[in-house]
């Protein structure tokens, strides 16, 4: 076998990928799954008139719905999000309590940022004081209230709940539900595509113990 | 008024106006109300410092802002005890700021100036929490808070220092510290029992034994080991005349011939008691192992055979499984219960042969001699292991009570105690007993523990009180060789040696009258 520069001893030879054949529409596919499950909608219409894909109209609109319920959790409108999510998704949020917390607190943690302590606190007593009975968000909840107590949030030890990340987390996640609620799938195929390499090689690397020294990097992997 | 700088005592080291306060605290503590404040009032002299009473009654009148303050006035206190002191102040504002409903108050306390104080952030995020008031302990009533409040006083007491205030129980620590200390530097404390603080207290000899009070002779050669059993109702002993005897040990301390246990072709030289001592172990050098019932002295079982030759073994706490060692190299250390079925064995290349072998009390350590020098100390249940290595040949291994300590006895003419955690880093030593050939062993011993005693090639009994290197008592009265001792569990003025001039005897302390009976 020819050695690679970078990685391990176990890489294939480029030469043999020549040798699998890729159907195109296959690859259509893999980029459209990923372009509906992120609501690109506009890049989807174009996608869909120069390669002949069908996309149907009831997936347009699921799009632009939740392109919309994304858009208002991410830019301090949660409220909003929740009202077009039981819309979209009745009962999802009755039936996922953990998601109804996530949604919630990112609504209490939006008036932090906006310096409305006492409206938070108020949010707070009345919407979620009843997981505060809860085992499983008891923990959780309480590194919420903790945001009440600094007069710089930003610069206490919750530090992380005020964040873009943890915005786009709840996001995502929101996404996945509203989703799976649809019978749609949760996880767009080009994800799995890449979770599948990444796992198939690390457990080879594993096998081979310890002459393997970096763990698989998809970037250097593309760069190769 | 007192003059504060009046002094007591002979040595005039001790402040009058310091000693008349740990009392009246003391008389409080007592529950002698009325006497402590006839005291106070007597004496001039309070209980409580002017300086705790004003904070006391700012905290009883709800004057937050006002104790605050009083704590920051007080020089006396470190950084760390006036933040502590005023979280616990600024904990109950907020709690009597929630109880009333004043929730933006509350809010605006735990911001501005709780979360301020280096108090540990866990503190902070637990009132932040208390802010949902999720019904637990709410108190909305002035009464409850009275409670409350009475309670935080008591807090403070514990944080704020002296001279402000007196540390709990002050006199009864004083008191405690000198008896602790005088029965640590008695070389005799043998008991168990508190100590009078009428006299300064010191034990004599008579607290050991010293004495024979009875010879045992049963055995027809050289005796080889002793052991009393874990209630200390009777005493094993084995010999090279190929029995082991249960003797009983009676109401009156003298000891009776129980039963003689027959059947092993081979010196007899080590027993063990089973923990709750219905049955006994007996294995020899060249010999097997056998159990045998105590009550009918005969035997119930016979584990390995002239493949298996067994030098030591032990049992586990829960007197089913038993572990023995063997002196052939390579076959190891096995574990049995009482049937005979074999539950785990360490075998193979790496095993040496195997000199001795003991399980500590909770049942938590395998410790085995390996090789005349190795102590390898097991982990059962984590199964690891560490080694200590002597520099000389071990002859005997010994655990105590408490299952923190090993002694080995060594041909240097040494006893080396270790820990059996693994904080030693050089063990303690106790000498001045002659060994250089025979295999001579060592106990633990006394109340406590706090004696170790051991055999001599020398013909006599050492007893050392393990705080010292040298012995405290050295007793003489067997003709030959010691080679092994036991010092009853229960009785701890009874102690058993084992001798080459065959016989047992049994000592106790000098008081009562030396009566040598023979048997």
């Amino acid at each position: 076998m020819k050695e690679e520069e970078i990685g391990s001893t176990m890489d294939v030879d480029p030469k043999q990928y020549e040798q699998i054949i890729i159907n195109g529409k296959d690859s259509h596919n893999i980029i459209l799954s990923y372009l509906i499950h992120g609501c690109f909608k506009d890049t989807v219409e174009s996608l869909v008139a120069s390669t002949g894909l069908k996309v149907s109209a009831a997936q347009l609109e699921d799009m632009e719905k939740r392109k919309g319920i994304l858009h208002f959790a991410l830019n301090g409108n949660v409220l909003g999000a929740i009202q077009l999510t039981e819309e979209v998704s009745p009962d999802l949020l009755e039936k996922d309590k953990g998601l109804l917390f996530d949604l919630l607190s990112l609504r209490f943690v939006e008036l932090i940022s906006s310096k409305k302590c006492t409206e938070a606190l108020e949010f707070a007593q009345a919407k979620l004081t009843p997981f505060g009975k809860m085992q499983d968000y008891v923990e959780k909840l309480e590194d919420f209230m903790a945001l009440l107590a600094y007069e710089e949030p930003e610069k206490s030890p919750v530090f992380h709940l005020l964040s873009l990340d943890y915005r786009q987390h709840v996001a995502d996640k929101l996404n996945r539900a509203i989703l799976a609620h649809a019978c749609m799938p949760s996880y767009s195929e080009l994800e799995r595509i890449i979770q599948q390499a990444t796992v198939v090689r690390q457990c080879l690397s594993g096998d081979l113990g310890k002459d393997v020294v970096s763990p698989f990097s998809l970037k250097d992997f593309l760069k190769s | 008024m007192e003059n504060s700088t009046t002094m007591i005592g002979s040595k005039g080291v001790i402040k009058k106006h310091e000693f008349v306060r740990i009392l009246i605290q003391c008389l409080y503590s007592l529950g002698y109300d009325k006497s402590a404040s006839c005291l106070e009032s007597e004496s001039g002299i309070s209980y409580k410092s002017s300086e705790f009473k004003l904070l006391e009654s700012l905290v009883v009148g709800a004057d937050w802002e006002g104790c605050i303050d009083n704590l920051y006035g007080i020089k006396e206190l470190t950084d760390e005890q006036r933040d502590t002191a005023l979280f616990l102040v600024s904990k109950q504002y907020f709690v009597e700021c929630l109880g009333r409903g004043d929730d933006s108050l509350a809010l605006s306390l735990l911001r501005k100036q709780i979360s301020k104080l280096k108090v540990g952030r866990e503190k902070v995020h637990m009132l932040a929490f208390g802010l949902l008031s999720l019904g637990m302990n709410k108190v909305h009533d002035d009464n409850g808070f009275q409670e409350l409040r009475k309670y935080l006083i008591s807090e403070l007491e514990q944080v704020i220092p002296p001279p402000i205030t007196v540390p709990d129980r002050r006199l009864e620590h004083l008191v405690e510290t000198v008896a602790a200390s005088q029965v640590n530097s008695c070389i005799y404390h043998n008991s168990l029992d508190p100590v009078s603080i009428y006299k300064d207290h010191r034990c004599g000899r008579d607290q050991l034994p010293t004495e024979t009070v009875q010879i045992l002779s049963a055995h027809k050669n050289e005796v080889w080991f002793v052991q009393f059993s874990n209630s200390g109702n009777y005493l094993a002993s084995s010999s090279s005349d190929c029995t082991a005897i249960i003797w009983k040990v009676l109401e009156d301390s003298k000891l009776v011939l129980e039963h003689t246990l027959k059947s092993h072709q081979n010196p007899v030289s080590f027993v063990a008691w089973s923990p709750d001592d219905t049955m006994l172990l007996t294995c020899g050098n060249s010999e097997v192992l056998r159990l045998w019932d105590v009550e009918t002295g005969t035997c119930k079982h016979t584990f390995g055979d002239n493949g298996f030759l067994v030098s030591s073994c032990a049992w586990f706490p829960d007197s089913n499984r038993l572990v023995c060692g063997s002196s052939d190299p390579k076959k190891g250390i096995c574990m049995w219960d009482c049937e005979g079925n074999e539950i785990k064995a360490w075998r193979g290349i790496r095993m040496p042969k195997i000199s001795d072998i003991a399980v500590t009390p909770n049942g938590e350590y395998l410790i085995s001699i390996f090789s005349d020098r190795d102590i390898r100390i097991l982990n059962v249940g984590m199964n690891t292991e560490r080694v200590i290595s002597e520099e000389h040949p071990i002859t005997s291994l010994s655990v105590s009570g408490d299952s923190k300590y090993l002694i080995v006895s060594l041909n240097s003419q040494e006893i080396h105690m270790w820990d059996v955690e693994g904080c030693f880093e050089k063990p303690l030593r106790y000498k001045g007993h002659r060994q250089h050939k025979y295999v001579i062993r060592s106990c633990f011993g006394g109340a406590n523990g706090m004696f170790i005693a051991s055999g001599s090639e020398n013909s006599q009994v050492y007893i050392w009180n393990r705080r010292m290197s040298d012995p405290v008592e050295v007793l003489s009265g067997h003709s030959m060789t010691v080679n092994c001792v036991s010092w009853n569990p229960k009785r701890h003025q009874m102690l058993a040696s084992a001798s080459d001039d065959q016989t047992i005897r049994i000592w106790g302390p000098s008081s009562e009258k030396a009566c040598s009976k023979e048997l």
